[in-house]
């Protein structure tokens, strides 16, 4: 045993020198250049013009489809929004390879593929946790071959994953994410997003909220103890007191309480005319039906700074009067919001909501970006969506900033209606009390508000 | 099993015990478990990524290294000494979030990310570690827990200036290795197929001195000790033992290796988010260790694989991913509850009793 041990000791130690000589020879003589991540490398091949431009992200596309992916979170607490997204997602590639839709009404889309690639699509759950989004889009981009990715709900997952966009040079459409961080901050150049964000929100609703109720009023504010939430109530504090109103406390709830009661009592007994409750999803139909079930609207104005049609379904009646921002409306009197509002009821049987017509519209705007660039090469791509203009999405006229990727746009005011004149049926919760424009009422500079804090990175053909 | 080989007539079976008794001291070997780590990182990727169908990719393959470090390190805890913690997400989202500080703001070399991540695991290892050992078995549990909500919370708000809060922590710089070598870089020829690039290598590397270092301890004395200590804790404390600094010990090593797979995390996400302090990250790493298997080495890693497999790539096909994932660990807990590597090696004694019985 003892001679067998030394012996085979020694092999192993011949083998392991062998090994060590032929590692030290490849690491010496070996090393390509490339940034090759396994996909990519060796351009030329990629159909038809794919020699143009050199090989980048999953640039040149292999065979004749391009595939794109969709992040959304299926599971988590966002999943409602998420299962409308997706729905808006498979209905945009089906128009992208058969018409329909808005391919029917802008002259850059032919409805017969993109640049004479079908699209193919992988999805992908996000469920609301910004690690498992990066790396499902990871897996989308590596294994899949995205040549775009979209997705979000929620700041957080949209942010890791516009991150990952950046380094693997493949195009990150956000889909929805408020947070002044994602273009501000943590901007990057593989990222675009079409939805406004906190700051903006706190634009529109001041002057409307203000002129409603009356100037030097009070206001108290509770918000979700997150980035968010704080941003949110920073942006409401701002725009408020720049309005000539006061604040008498901000006051941060945990994120995902259930019990709003003991928050909402001091909030009273401040004695503050007006309660804005800067929550979202759960939380903010949560927080608003608790505060009417208290009675807290008939001592207090209530603003819910932003709503989408999920929250209000929650809340019901308790939404009456209540003033907040949405996006978009799928009641909205306008041809792009008709088409797309028909197309998807038809497919679907429901009404879109907000969060839908934004992943829609993110891979529409994607596919005709490609379509005026000629070519699928990301650089050129985001040069054709940079400083883009259009008046086609069903919110006006639209402009996708050069220099923070943040779309200018109208966004819309809304007022909740009794739960007598709700219609579930045709999405109708609110009436739009204003659309509030850009750049009359919403929009700041790129060297003020967040925007001053962007710095975007690079296009990778530098 | 020694008894029958010993028993075995003379002639082709001893030929065969013998093999089998070769084979059983070069199994019990470092060397060969070592040499079993390399050669798995050299085949397993060219494997899982070649899968007919649902097929996996090599930053899946990377990722499942970092969490089978982590594993690894948390199998240490609970299947050598006996110790479930349920707070373990400190020691990963800790040494992630200093691993991303410290590449932002001082040096984004790789080894010394790593570095760091480490000793600040093990720095919070030892003071959370000599406040919750105080008490046993579900309390140990339940203080692990609130420590790592604590930090989840703290990082979430009064530090979220610091860590990006909700948003995580998106300031990470990685730089080349050694200052040469950059992660992105390919080998060419065989060694391309072999070892991809200079980051498969840094990842696949840690992982093979991972799986060396806990063999290393399992097989020390003082690992012994920790063994002991998880079959009879008052018996090791009648042989005069310390048991209260033992179980600190291995608190600490463990906390070490989940600090090297945190810092290599952030390496590999270059990002930080603050789900990876998040009671769930405590709790997946309990699922992983348990559906391989616990006791061992290998198993943590097979319960790895199979975790980030459902995770990631059923994820993408299923929509009830997790309802898959739940059904899985159901099954081998009730029907193994050796884990998934417990099957492996129930098949092996098996194959090895067939062998020995026709012989006999």
């Amino acid at each position: 045993m003892a001679e067998n041990d030394t012996q085979s000791r020694r092999d192993v130690l011949k083998t392991a020198g062998a090994a060590g000589t032929v590692g030290l020879a490849g690491l010496a003589g070996c090393l390509e250049g490339g940034n090759g991540n396994g996909n990519g490398n060796g351009n030329g091949n990629g159909g038809d013009g794919g020699s143009e431009y050199p090989a980048l992200g999953n640039y040149p596309i292999e065979g004749d489809a391009a595939t794109l992916g969709f992040n959304v979170p299926q599971t988590g607490p966002y999943q409602e929004e998420g299962a409308d997204e997706l729905r808006a997602y498979e209905l945009a590639a089906d128009h992208l390879n058969n018409g329909g839709g808005w391919v029917d009404l802008w002259d850059d889309l032919s409805g017969d593929g993109v640049n004479g690639y079908e699209i193919d699509y992988e999805t992908g759950d996000t469920a609301t946790d910004a690690d498992t989004a990066r790396e499902s889009a990871s897996r989308m981009i590596e294994r899949d071959n995205a040549i775009m990715y979209s997705g979000g709900s929620s700041s957080a997952t949209a942010i890791a994953q516009q991150g990952l966009a950046q380094q693997e040079n493949v195009l990150f459409m956000c889909c929805l994410t408020h947070s002044n961080d994602t273009t501000g901050g943590d901007c990057v150049r593989y990222g675009f997003r079409e939805m406004f964000n906190a700051y903006m929100t706190g634009q529109a609703l001041a002057p409307i909220v203000t002129e409603e109720y009356g100037d030097d009023l009070e206001f108290y504010q509770l918000y979700a103890d997150y980035t968010w939430g704080q941003t949110q109530q920073a942006s409401m504090r701002q725009f408020f007191e720049e309005a000539g109103w006061s604040e008498v406390d901000s006051v941060p709830t945990p994120l995902g309480t259930d019990d709003y009661s003991t928050f909402l009592q001091e909030a009273v007994d401040s004695g503050a005319d007006v309660l804005f409750l800067n929550h979202y999803g759960l939380d903010g139909s949560n927080s608003v039906s608790q505060a009417v079930d208290q009675g807290i609207n008939e001592d207090m104005e209530i603003v819910v700074p932003l709503y989408n049609v999920p929250m209000a379904a929650g809340a019901g009646g308790s939404i009456e009067g209540v003033f907040g921002t949405d996006g978009w409306d799928a009641n909205l009197d306008n041809e792009p919001t008709r088409v797309f509002a028909e197309a998807f009821e038809e497919e679907y049987g429901s009404t879109p909501s907000s969060p839908a017509r934004l992943a829609y519209s993110a891979t529409m705007q994607y596919a005709a970006a490609v379509e005026r660039a000629g070519t699928f090469y990301p650089p050129e791509v985001i040069r054709e969506l940079e400083g883009y203009e259009w008046d086609n999405g069903g919110i006006g006229e639209e402009i996708m900033r050069e220099c923070d990727h943040q779309t200018m746009r109208d966004i819309l005011v809304v007022r909740g209606l009794s739960e007598e004149e709700q219609d579930a049926e045709s999405g109708r919760y609110w009436e739009v009390v204003e659309q509030a424009s850009y750049p009359d009422a919403v929009g700041y500079e790129c060297d003020s508000g967040p925007a001053a804090e962007c710095e975007l990175g690079e296009y990778g053909d530098e | 099993m020694s008894e029958q080989t010993e028993a075995a007539t003379p002639g082709e079976s001893a030929d065969a015990s013998g093999l089998l008794d070769r084979w059983d001291g070069l199994r019990e070997r470092e060397s060969f478990s070592i040499a079993g780590a390399i050669a798995f990182v050299v085949v397993f990727p060219m494997i899982f990524t070649n899968l007919p169908a649902y097929n996996g990719y090599m930053s899946l393959v990377e990722l499942i290294y970092i969490w089978a470090i982590f594993a690894i390190g948390f199998d240490l805890l609970l299947g050598y000494t006996g110790l479930l913690s349920f707070g373990h997400a400190v020691f990963w989202g800790g040494s992630a979030y200093a691993a991303g500080l410290f590449s932002a703001n001082v040096s984004g070399e790789p080894l010394l990310i790593v570095l760091v991540a480490m000793v600040t695991a093990i720095v919070l290892a030892l003071i959370i570690g000599i406040l919750s050992l105080r008490r046993g078995g579900i309390y140990f549990a339940i203080l692990t827990l609130a420590f790592g909500q604590m930090m989840y919370f703290i990082a979430l708000g009064p530090l979220g200036g610091i860590t990006g809060g909700e948003d995580g922590f998106t300031g990470v710089t990685v730089d080349p290795l050694l200052g040469a070598l950059e992660l992105g870089t390919g080998f060419a020829g065989v060694l391309g197929t072999l070892l991809h690039d200079i980051g498969y290598v840094l990842f696949a590397g840690f992982f093979v001195l991972a799986v060396a270092a806990a063999v290393r301890i399992v097989r020390s004395p003082y690992g012994a000790i920790f063994q002991a200590i998880a079959e009879n804790e008052q018996r090791v404390r009648f042989l005069g033992l310390n048991v209260w600094r033992y179980k600190l010990a291995a608190f600490v090593i463990s906390g070490a290796f989940a600090g090297v797979a945190g810092g290599l995390h952030t390496i590999h996400a270059q990002y930080v988010a603050v789900g990876s302090l998040f009671w769930i990250t405590s709790g997946d790493i309990v699922i992983i260790t348990v559906l391989g298997g616990i006791g061992s080495i290998f198993g943590p890693v097979t319960g790895t694989i199979a975790f980030l497999y459902v995770e990631n790539i059923v994820s993408g096909e299923i929509a009830f991913w997790l309802l898959v994932l739940g059904a899985l660990f159901v099954t081998v807990v009730w029907l193994f509850p050796a884990g998934i590597w417990g099957i492996v090696t129930g098949i092996r004694s098996t194959v090895r009793e067939q062998l020995l019985g026709d012989d006999s």
